[in-house]
């Protein structure tokens, strides 16, 4: 892949603004890439190979992506029509791809910032960790925890959910980190 | 139940707690009313409020402590701190004998999973049931006596609103006070509940399955029928264009009330003092003692009186707007913008409260978690143009306006304005980018339920806000006044009108010392005096300049005489004080300098240390010098090509 080739394709993010950012802000953990432009909250796809580069910078190589970009692009493609029917196509081989969340399995899940308005959603907060602590503990106390339903009042990023009774104001940089499996109407929690 | 008010026994303390937004403090102000104060709890900026409350049907008198609302007794944050180490009776002269638990009946799922943190503490305690007059309405309501087997202590459904079950309330706090400490029930309870060091998800899934058994609709999916309706006003309060400018709609609607409705009552306490030091003037005999009353107390009382009505009103309004539920809305719509100068949300309340003052501007700080953040907002409400800037710029605006167009004098207002706004958040930037530097803190914020607001609890919170005002400030602005007073008044001089006493007394030498420094601004000796007086409060510049031009001590803005004396002002050279580069430059200097020794006492207490005033001082008046020198040579550098 060449610099200008873009990773994540959602966000228009190239390589080349990747490597900068991962000079520059020297991320501690890859989650913190999607702070360049949003990498990586889109559709998901680019997440591993964010993860690889976020990896090479940290072992002190120049980051940089073997495949194609043409072969990168077709496959996302590919990834995203997956998606749609709900059966999560395989991820390319890669160090990260063995997570158990990526593994078939699992249901679609998505950043909270891609839902609709009115839609609900079961919560996943396995990406919170690199929030401060006490933002995070404030979340959960919230309520905001694994396996707890909202529902989207106010779309996008920042957005309003709506967790029992309590509506939720969410900026950007932590919406984009909340990880959630969208329900259909009527397909709710049983009691 | 004791027979009668026992005078050897001490009052019991109750520790009244809570998540934010459950009512707390509407069923604590129904209990305790007036006869409340707000206190800040030992090695703490967290206020809370102290009470009295006597059952009418009760015996007993208590005393209630409001703790401050707090969504986890475990997370580290000051408020829950002060819980946590109040319920331990680590904290000094709050240890509470009992505790009352206030949950929002109507999000119980929540709530209980704070009531089990709270309710693991060894101490007798009574769960209210708050907003019952909402929750009762609702199929999924729970029931109270299951609640109250299931959490081992009485729970009492009320309504702080409506005062509905407050006289069951009364009975079960009177009958608790009298349990003794280690009874059979208080271990029951503790058993009944997950253990003190339960981590979030335990009390969740606990809570689920109290609220199961409690309230079995609950468990339901929620329903959806009026929040179709409460979304779309949601979004479009948070909109990036539509939210803010909704926004500044308010805010500008807000201080046009505070302005107009406030100079009402200003004008007549400026009265008021005015006769007063007159009639001290008359009663007493000509001397230091008459001097001293009239110059310095009467008129230094005057001085704070005459800011009072401005707070009362803000804080009225803003308890009216946060009552509302818009006021969180409004924050989160501001957010994006405020993110940008390294500030967030919960900053522009009191940025924009330092427009009227910045001292309640800098006290309503407390509401933003992040220290930093915090202390980066202080440390710029200051450059907010305040209400006691206006009487300057009116005096050098109308010397500047002389002979121009009409438009003139309001855009030079807009920009005064302006001017501060920006250095104000552009400081936040600098200071976030070096001394305060962190990350922004990301913002997670509760946006409470639209509601019609309690008039009583905004007077209550008007009534409370004027005590502490009074009693803070007041203090600190009436010994300026003295101070003020006796600078200008020593050493006497013989001479016969005030311009001598001035030139001659210390404020005066201090003034001939110090002009140098002020010479490249264009300011004369006569200028410098003013505005080395303006240094403790800057409203003072114009009796002063008044008091230089031979016009009395007691000049008026309005008073065109006392106006055009001011400008006409000679020189020890005979050209006038201000030529239009000397005006610019002074006006410049008033927008952005740190004149106000009562915002720098304020500072010195909600920061703990005299660090940030003197940054605060110095930065502000190296930014008010640079300011004013560029305006002096860019007005002169316009004049002589002009």
């Amino acid at each position: 892949m060449r610099p200008d080739d873009h990773v994540c394709l959602c966000f228009r993010v190239s390589l080349r603004k990747l490597q900068n950012h991962l000079e520059r802000e020297r991320p501690t953990v890859a989650s913190q890439l999607s702070e360049c432009l949003g990498a990586g909250t889109g559709c998901g796809w680019c997440v591993p190979f964010l993860r690889r580069l976020h990896a090479q910078h940290a072992a002190g190589t120049l980051p940089a992506l073997d495949e194609s970009h043409e072969e990168y692009a077709r496959r996302r493609t590919a990834y995203r029509a997956g998606r749609r029917e709900g059966t999560y196509d395989r991820l390319p081989s890669d160090p990260m791809a063995a997570e158990p969340d990526r593994s078939p399995a699992s249901p679609v899940r998505v950043p909270l910032t891609q839902l609709r308005r009115g839609q609900r959603a079961i919560v996943d907060c396995a990406n919170l960790a690199d929030l401060p602590e006490g933002e995070r503990c404030l979340l959960h106390a919230m309520g905001m925890h694994d396996d707890c339903q909202l529902r989207v009042c106010s779309p996008g990023a920042p957005c309003i959910v709506q967790i029992d009774d309590t509506r939720l104001g969410i900026s950007a940089e932590v919406a984009r980190r909340i990880m959630v499996t969208p329900i259909e109407d009527g397909d709710r929690r049983a009691p | 139940m004791s027979a009668g008010p026992d005078a050897a026994r001490p009052t019991p303390r109750i520790a009244v707690l809570g998540n934010p937004n459950t009512g707390k403090t509407t069923l604590f102000n129904r209990l305790c009313g007036v006869r409340a104060r707000t206190a800040n709890f030992p090695g703490s900026t967290v206020e809370g409020r102290i009470g009295m409350h006597r059952s009418p049907a009760g015996h007993v008198e208590l005393e209630l402590v409001d703790l401050p609302g707090s969504y986890s007794l475990s997370i580290d944050v000051p408020e829950a701190r002060v819980c946590r180490d109040c319920l331990q009776g680590s904290l000094d002269g709050v240890e509470p004998d009992a505790m009352l638990v206030v949950l929002d009946a109507t999000n119980l799922r929540r709530n209980l999973q704070f009531a089990a943190q709270a309710l693991a503490h060894r101490l007798p305690a009574v769960v209210a049931l708050n907003m019952w007059d909402t929750a009762r309405a609702r199929p999924e309501c729970v029931d109270p006596a299951e609640l109250s087997r299931r959490l081992g202590c009485p729970v009492v459904p009320v309504s702080g609103r409506t005062g509905e079950g407050l006289a069951a309330l009364d009975v079960a706090l009177d009958t608790v006070v009298d349990l003794p400490f280690g009874a059979d029930a208080l271990v029951a309870r503790l058993q009944r509940l997950p253990p003190a060091d339960a981590t979030q998800a335990m009390l969740a899934s606990w809570a689920d399955q109290v609220t199961r058994a409690a309230a079995p609709a609950a468990a339901t999916p929620a329903r959806d029928a009026d929040d179709s309706l409460v979304d779309r006003v949601d979004v479009a309060l948070t909109h990036p264009f539509v939210g803010i400018a909704v926004f500044a709609v308010t805010m500008a609607a807000l201080f046009s009330a505070i302005f107009m409705v406030a100079s009402v009552p200003m004008d007549l306490i400026d009265l008021v003092f005015g006769r007063a030091a007159e009639a001290v003037r008359s009663a007493l005999p000509e001397g230091l003692l008459a001097d001293l009353l009239a110059d310095g107390i009467v008129a230094g009382i005057g001085g704070v009186l005459v800011f009072l009505p401005q707070i009362c009103l803000l804080f009225f309004l803003l308890s009216l707007l946060e009552d509302s539920g818009y006021l969180a809305r409004a924050a989160f719509a501001v957010d994006r913008v405020m993110r940008r100068f390294g500030l967030s949300g919960p900053s522009f309340v009191p940025l924009l409260s330092s427009h009227a003052c910045a001292l309640p501007g800098i006290m309503s700080t407390r509401l933003i978690r992040d220290d930093r953040e915090r202390l980066a907002t202080i440390l710029v409400a200051p450059f907010m143009s305040c209400s006691a800037r206006l009487p300057v710029y009116v005096l050098l605006i109308g010397i500047l306006s002389v002979g121009r167009p009409a438009w003139f004098a309001g855009a030079a207002f807009v920009a005064c304005y302006a001017l501060g706004a920006m250095a104000g958040l552009l400081t936040a930037l600098l200071a976030r980018r070096t001394v305060l530097r962190g990350p922004a803190r990301p913002l997670v914020l509760e946006l409470p339920p639209y509601r019609v607001p309690a008039l009583r609890n905004a007077l209550l919170v008007t009534w409370d806000r004027a005590l502490v005002f009074l009693r803070n400030a007041g203090t600190t602005i009436l010994a300026i006044s003295v101070v003020m007073w006796w600078l200008s008044a020593f050493p006497r001089s013989d001479g016969p009108d005030a311009r001598s006493q001035q030139a001659g007394s210390f404020a005066g030498q201090l003034g001939e010392a110090v002009a140098p420094a002020f010479a490249p601004l264009g300011f004369d000796s006569q200028l410098t005096v003013g505005v080395l007086t303006s240094f403790l409060a800057r409203e003072v510049f114009v009796s002063t300049m008044g008091v230089l031009a031979g016009a009395g001590s007691d000049a008026d803005v309005s008073d065109r005489t006392v106006l055009e004396q001011v400008a006409a002002m000679p020189r020890a050279d005979g050209t006038p004080v201000f030529d239009p580069a000397t005006a610019a430059a002074a006006l410049v200097f008033f927008v952005l300098a740190m004149q106000c020794l009562p915002t720098l006492a304020v500072t010195r207490r909600e920061t703990g240390s005299w660090k940030w005033p003197a940054i605060q001082f110095g930065w502000m008046t190296l930014v008010a010098y640079a300011g004013a020198l560029v305006a002096h040579a860019a007005v002169r550098a316009w004049g002589g090509a002009a």
